[in-house]
Parts: C-alpha cells; sequence; structure tokens
C-alpha cells in the first residue's frame, strides 16, 4: 500500500494530471497535424505520411492509459469514490484519466477511418 | 500544521456577527453603487444587464417575424432588417447568453457553491462587469443611430471589409468583441482561482458540485476560444482603419483566415453557453429526485471530453467554402462524436430521475422541456454535420431552426429551469407557481411554434438573411405559424416579468433550503448575507449539506474585523493560508470609464489608442497603489504575524 503522502507530491501529480489530459491533447495534435499534411500527401503522393502521423499520436493516450492504470493501481485500498481524502481524490484522477485515454484513443482511430476511403487529392 | 482549527460548531458571539456584517457590508449611497466589489452584487448586476440584453434580443426577434409575417411586407426596409438581424443574433449571442450562462451565474453561484466569502479578484470582477455594460450600451447607441452593425453576427469578410462596408457600423461591432471578451476572460480567471484556491476545506476535486465543474471547464473553453476572436476582430479593425490586408487576398491576405479564426471561437463558444446548461440541469436533477446524482465520474467525464471536442469541429462550419473532402472528413467526423457525451449525459439524468422520490416543481418542468427540445436539436444537428446534408441546405431557414433549437434548448430552458430554482435563495421569496406554470406552457408551445416550420422553409429553399419573399413561394402559412409562436413566448416572457415583479415583494418566504437541496448555498440565509456564511463551512461529501456528519466542523480562527478568506489547495481543499480580500473602491470603474474611452476612440482614429493609453495607465495605478483600509490592514496582519513568529 501507498503512504497517502505520496498523492500529495508534485510527481504523482503531474502523472495523474497527464493521465487526464494528454489523449485529448494528442487527439487535437492528430487532427491539427492530419488537416496540415492532407495537402503535403496529395502534392507528394506520400500517403503514408498520414498513417505514420496518427500511429505516432495514438500511442499518446497509450500512454498516458498506462500511466493513469498505475496511478489507479496503488491508490489504497480504503479510497472511495467520493471520499475526502488525497488516496479517493487520487483513485477519481485516475479512473478519468483511463477514460479520457481510452475515449481519446477511439476518437484519433475514428477519425483515421475516413483515410482508408477517401483520397487526399479529392 | 494547519493555520486554521476545525472544531464543533459553536454560536458566535452576536458583536462577532455584527463585525462580520460591518466588515462585509457594501458601501451605501450613490457613490457606493460604483464602489461595490461583492460577488453577489456585481453576480445580481450581470444577471439583470444579461436579461436585459435576452428582452431587447426578443424585441428585435419579435421585428424580425412581424417583417416576414406576409410576403412583400414593407414594414421594415433592407437595409433595416440587416442591421436588425446582425444586432439580434450580436445580442443573443455576445450580450445575453455569454455573460449569462458564463459571468453571471458563476459571478453570483461559484463562491457560494464552494463555501467562501467573495470571488477571487474581486475588483477585477467589477471592472469585467462595467466593460460589459459598456461595450454593450455602446453598440446598442449605435443601433440607434443608424449605425448598427449590419453585417451578420459573425461579420464575415469581405461583406465586412473597408470594401463592402463603408462607415462605422462594423468597427461598433468588432470593438463590442473587444469588450465582452475582455470581461469574459476577467470572470474566467477569476472563477478559476476561486474554484482552485478558495474551496471549503474536504471538498476535494472529486467532491466538487456538478456546476461548479462545468463553470469551470467554461472558464479554460473561454481563456482557450476567446484570445483567436479578439485577434480576429482586431485584424478586421486594422483592415478597415489603417488599411492593413490581413484578409485582403488581392495583397496577399486570406479571407478564409478570417472565418477559421472566428470559428476556433465560434463552436466553443456554443459550448461555452451550452455546459453551464448542463450543469443546471445536473443540479435540479438532483435536488428534484432527492438522491445523489447517478454516474457524477461519467458525468465529469463527459463534461471534460465535450470542451476538448468543442475545439476541434470548428471547420463544420465552412463545409460549404470548398475545404478540401478529406481535410473536412475529420471535422465531420469529430462533430458526430461531440453528440455522445452529451447523449450520455441524458442516460445519466433519466438513471438518477428514475430511481428517485421525484418531486415534480417548475425547475424540474423546466429540465424536461430541456431533454425535449435538445434531442431535437441534435438530430438536426447531426443531419448538419453530413456534409452532404449541409451543403444542400446551408445558409437555409433549416439552419436556423436547427441552432434555436440548441441554443434555446440548451440554454434557455435549463436557464428559466435555474431561475426558478435559484431565485428564492437570491431574493428570499419563492416565485409564483401557477404563473410559472402559464410561462412554461406558453413557451413550450410558442418556441415549438416558431421554430419546427423553420425546418420545413429551409427544405423549401427559404434563404435565411431575407427581408421578405413573393408569395409564389409558397412559404406564407409556414411563416404566418412562425410569427404567431413568436407571439406566443413574447406573452410568456411577459408573464415571467410580472412573476419576478410580483413575487419579489409578495411571494411565499422561501427560508434557507426551500427544495431540500444538498450544495453549499443552500447552507446560509436566503438571500445570503453579504459574509456569504457565518462560519465557513467544511465538506463531508458531494452533497454537503445532504452528507454533513451530525456535529460537521466549521472554519474557525477568521479576522471578522477584516474581509479574510481561508485559502486551500488545488485538489484535495486542506487548508493552506488565510488571505485578506480588497475592500470597495470606485477604480475598477473609473479604469472602465477610461478603458471604454480607449475602445470607442479607436474606431475613429489609431491616435485613439494612444491618447486611451493615458487615463487608462492613470486609473490602474490608481487601482493598484496601495493605500487607505487595504493598506492599514495589511500592515496589521503583517505586524501581528511577526510578532507571534
Ligand atoms: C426568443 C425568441 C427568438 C426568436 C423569435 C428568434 C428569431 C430569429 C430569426 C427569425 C432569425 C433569422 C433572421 C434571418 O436570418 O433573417 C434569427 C437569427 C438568429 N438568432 Fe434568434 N430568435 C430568438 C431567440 C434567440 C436566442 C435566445 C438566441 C441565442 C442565444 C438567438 C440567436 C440567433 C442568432 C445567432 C441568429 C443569426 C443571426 C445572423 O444571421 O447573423 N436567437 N433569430
Ligand atoms: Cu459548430
Amino acid at each position: 500500500m501507498t503512504d497517502v503522502q505520496t498523492f500529495r507530491n508534485g510527481r504523482t501529480i503531474a502523472h495523474l494530471w497527464t493521465g487526464i489530459l494528454a489523449g485529448p491533447l494528442a487527439w487535437a495534435l492528430d487532427e491539427g497535424m492530419s488537416y496540415v499534411l492532407v495537402p503535403h500527401a496529395c502534392s507528394t503522393g506520400h500517403y503514408y505520411v498520414l498513417h505514420v502521423m496518427t500511429a505516432l499520436c495514438l500511442l499518446i493516450p497509450a500512454a498516458a492509459f498506462l500511466l493513469a492504470w498505475r496511478m489507479y493501481v496503488i491508490t489504497p485500498p480504503s479510497s472511495t469514490e467520493d471520499g475526502g481524502d488525497a488516496g479517493s481524490r487520487s483513485h477519481f484522477m485516475a479512473i478519468i484519466g483511463m477514460a479520457s485515454s481510452a475515449l481519446f484513443f477511439l476518437a484519433i482511430i475514428a477519425e483515421a477511418i475516413p483515410r482508408f476511403i477517401l483520397n487526399p487529392c479529392d | 500544521m494547519n493555520p486554521v482549527d476545525t472544531k464543533p460548531i459553536e454560536r458566535s458571539a452576536t458583536d462577532e456577527l455584527l463585525q462580520l456584517a460591518e466588515t462585509w457590508r457594501e458601501p451605501p449611497g450613490f457613490w457606493g453603487w460604483f464602489r461595490c466589489v461583492h460577488h453577489q452584487t456585481i453576480g445580481k448586476r450581470y444577471i439583470v444587464t444579461a436579461f436585459i440584453f435576452f428582452l431587447l434580443g426578443g424585441i428585435l426577434a419579435a421585428l424580425m417575424r412581424m417583417q416576414l409575417i406576409r410576403p412583400e411586407n414593407r414594414f421594415l426596409g433592407p437595409d433595416l432588417y440587416n442591421q436588425i438581424f446582425t444586432m439580434h443574433g450580436t445580442t443573443m449571442m455576445f450580450l445575453f447568453a455569454v455573460p449569462m450562462m458564463f459571468e453571471a451565474l458563476a459571478v453570483y453561484l461559484v463562491p457560494l457553491m464552494v463555501g467562501t466569502r467573495n470571488i477571487a479578484f474581486p475588483r477585477l470582477n467589477a471592472y469585467s462587469y462595467y466593460l460589459y455594460l459598456f461595450g454593450a450600451i455602446m453598440v446598442w447607441v449605435a443601433l440607434l443611430t443608424n449605425t448598427g452593425p449590419d453585417a451578420g453576427w459573425f461579420s464575415y469578410v469581405p461583406l465586412s471589409g473597408p470594401g463592402f462596408a463603408p462607415g462605422k457600423r462594423v468597427d461598433f461591432w468588432a470593438q463590442m468583441i473587444t469588450f465582452t471578451e475582455v470581461s469574459a476572460l476577467a470572470v474566467a480567471v477569476e472563477i478559476v482561482v476561486t474554484v482552485f484556491k478558495l474551496r471549503a476545506p474536504g471538498m476535494s476535486l472529486n467532491r466538487l458540485p456538478m456546476m461548479v465543474w462545468a463553470e469551470t471547464i467554461v472558464s479554460f473553453l473561454v481563456i482557450f476560444a476567446m484570445p483567436a476572436i479578439m485577434l480576429s476582430s482586431s485584424m478586421l479593425i486594422l483592415d478597415r482603419l489603417v488599411s492593413t490586408h490581413f484578409f485582403n487576398p488581392a495583397e496577399g491576405g486570406d479571407a478564409l483566415l478570417y472565418q477559421h479564426l472566428f470559428w476556433f471561437f465560434g463552436h466553443p463558444e456554443v459550448y461555452i453557453i451550452f455546459i453551464p446548461g448542463l450543469g443546471i440541469v445536473s443540479t435540479i436533477v438532483a435536488t428534484f429526485s432527492r438522491r445523489h446524482i447517478f454516474g457524477y465520474m461519467v458525468l465529469v467525464l463527459s463534461l471534460i471530453a465535450t470542451g476538448f471536442l468543442g475545439f476541434g469541429v470548428w471547420v463544420h462550419h465552412m463545409f460549404a467554402t470548398g475545404i478540401a473532402g478529406m481535410g473536412r472528413s475529420f471535422f465531420s467526423a469529430a462533430s458526430m462524436m461531440i453528440s455522445i457525451p452529451t447523449t450520455v449525459q441524458i442516460f445519466c439524468w433519466l438513471a438518477t430521475l428514475w430511481g428517485g422520490k421525484l418531486n415534480i416543481k417548475l425547475p424540474l418542468l423546466w429540465i424536461f422541456g430541456f431533454f425535449f427540445v435538445l434531442v431535437m436539436g441534435g438530430l438536426t444537428g447531426v443531419m448538419l454535420g453530413v456534409i452532404p446534408v449541409d451543403i444542400q441546405v446551408h445558409d437555409t431557414y433549416f439552419v436556423v431552426a436547427h441552432f434555436h433549437y440548441v441554443l434555446i434548448g440548451g440554454a434557455v430552458f435549463p436557464l428559466f429551469g435555474g431561475f426558478y430554482y435559484w431565485f428564492p435563495k437570491i431574493t428570499g421569496r419563492m416565485l409564483n407557481h401557477t404563473l410559472g406554470n402559464w410561462h412554461f406552457w406558453l413557451f413550450s408551445i410558442g418556441f415549438n411554434m416558431t421554430f419546427f416550420p423553420m425546418h420545413s422553409l429551409g427544405l423549401k429553399g427559404m434563404p435565411r438573411r431575407i427581408y421578405t419573399y413573393q408569395p409564389e413561394m409558397g412559404w406564407t402559412t409556414l411563416n404566418r405559424i412562425a410569427t404567431f409562436g413568436a407571439g406566443l413566448m413574447f406573452i410568456a416572457v411577459l408573464l415571467f416579468l410580472i412573476n419576478v415583479f410580483w413575487s419579489r415583494r409578495r411571494g411565499v418566504v422561501a427560508g434557507e433550503n426551500p427544495w431540500g437541496a444538498g450544495t453549499l448555498e443552500w447552507a446560509t440565509s436566503s438571500p445570503p448575507p453579504p459574509y456569504n456564511f457565518v462560519e465557513l463551512p467544511t465538506v463531508n461529501g458531494r452533497e454537503a449539506v445532504w452528507d454533513a456528519a451530525p456535529n460537521q466542523p466549521v472554519v474557525r480562527g477568521l479576522r471578522t474585523d477584516m474581509r479574510e478568506v481561508l485559502a486551500t489547495n488545488v485538489l484535495d481543499a486542506d487548508p493552506d493560508h488565510k488571505e485578506l480580500m480588497p475592500e470597495p473602491t470606485i477604480w475598477p470603474f473609473l479604469a472602465a470609464l477610461a478603458t471604454t474611452f480607449l475602445f470607442i476612440a479607436s474606431i475613429f482614429t489609431p491616435w485613439g489608442l494612444v491618447w486611451g493609453l493615458f487615463p487608462v495607465a492613470v486609473t490602474m495605478t490608481g487601482w493598484f497603489w496601495p493605500k487607505g483600509k487595504d493598506k492599514v490592514n495589511q500592515e496589521i496582519v503583517e505586524a501581528e504575524d511577526a510578532a507571534r513568529a
């Protein structure tokens, strides 16, 4: 079991926030980069650039999920969903982190589907 | 060690209470009005002002509906009609919806809900209110002097550029943006700091009330979205005033850049309006089902996801501009995904209602109305997300119908629910039930009668923003129905106003917690005293009032002779230190006047910016200069700290 003090130190807190925020930021990066790369892919014919970009972006929420999951595992068993102690609060943040990473992982995939169907030069 | 000790509750001595009241009292008299810095006072002003602009926007809507009641009507000419629809959209979006759903509700409610005595940066708060007020008055004076903006509420270039829009009309629009966005940004900063640093001990992040989550997330949306539109409107002014060519393709500028910048703000703005509505719904649903909300984590996650996704769909407003196929597919996909979190929330609310002991009162009625209208608006929204449909009905009344379903359904319905819900807290009296029922039913029927036929009008090809049409088009009957519905809505809102004025004085006395609700604003008298709480509360669960322990401790050891509050830490709300809040002062008002001078002068000459800076610098210096009671108090506290150490 991890000491509650752990959940008050900066490193742990940074991990918890990373779990929550990295997924959505990766999705934003993917969308922005994809939009920018479409003209490039069309003019050079290097369609693979689009796929590589997205594959790289998918790594971020995957990693964030693992991080959040690790945090979830170390929260003390006494943590409850709405407890007022740092353990419960971290438990909450870890779950939100896992869910948000999973969600935005799927969001990146959803936005990747059209590029198998459409042509960048349409 | 904690800087404050938490002991079981015991009544403070009466003279201590009197002192508290004296310390937090708002300055009286005529000049006192301009010096107030308490969040309740400023919050109430925001609520009243934003509602007045809702009424003014509504009057413009009524004028448009009167013009469109029959073909070839001569009531409003094309030039006036342009000004009126532009000012209707502008007023509703920038002067009503955002200030009401975000600034007004957040400023009034959040400090009470997190259990503190005032909002963070209260002087900035006063400044933000005056800027909003002056900007709103400026653009309305422009309208009344026939210089009203006329290029649509989003003022696209080139129509709004120097070539097609001579005169000052569009400049007033662009400067109105500057006013309202500075004001919203200021409030966003205050709310973030209030929520992160001034929460009652025990209110850890996983216990924030849903309404507080909503307003916090909206604050971040404001912080990230508003700069985009301030940039685009400033570039527009520069193009118009000093002949830069940001948006002029002939000189290497780019007209689409304007649309990108506008909608990078514009779509998140829809969520700035909508997310507080979701917060209201969660609050009311929990209270009137008399149980904790089902799926708290899911709701929080949905709000966060909506906040992010809202930034990734802006290009869907530009599908008709010929953006390439694959590029726009990303935004189409995101537009469909963004309906998922809202759907999930609807299921959480239904589950809460399902298992609860329902108490069907007026606030809940409006939430039921919200469900119905929102589902309709959501469906047409998904239809618009499909690119071929969008291109077909682009710029027709189908779109007008869609966004009124979303805006009125997503914001105005929950807002009225919120009015019925919080009116007793703000005034101490309940709104009348019978009048309230009439208001609800007339408004709902009128609303659907106005906007449902517009879907068909759009499919029949009626374009938006036309001041009249020919009888052969076959649009007459539907337009007549729409105008009649608008009349019903008008009557409904009148009934509401009568109810407010009557109940304020003669309504049933509400007491502390008339709905038996669980959040902290109900743990103090109605209306709350200027110090909010006799003793700052601590929190033992998500619904602070319901979950309070029999002997729930309160915060002790704060001064009553100075405006002192307790600062807590960001995630766990553990007591951190004590903080002095500033006293009332007139400087923010003067600074707002100076800023107004700068903004308005720079519509007419670039030198306005230069000359305007001096009064702004002087008033801001006056504002920040340590002096008077603030200085004395600070010295006393420092001396006492030194003596203790
Ligand atoms: C209260 C009843 C309302 C009525 C009867 C009404 C009516 C209308 C009509 C007829 C138009 C189309 C004008 C045209 O294209 O020629 C319009 C446009 C618009 N309305 Fe409303 N409206 C109402 C409330 C609202 C509210 C509450 C909001 C926002 C929160 C809103 C936002 C807008 C916007 C943004 C436009 C577009 C303006 C433009 O084209 O630039 N309206 N409204
Ligand atoms: Cu949009």
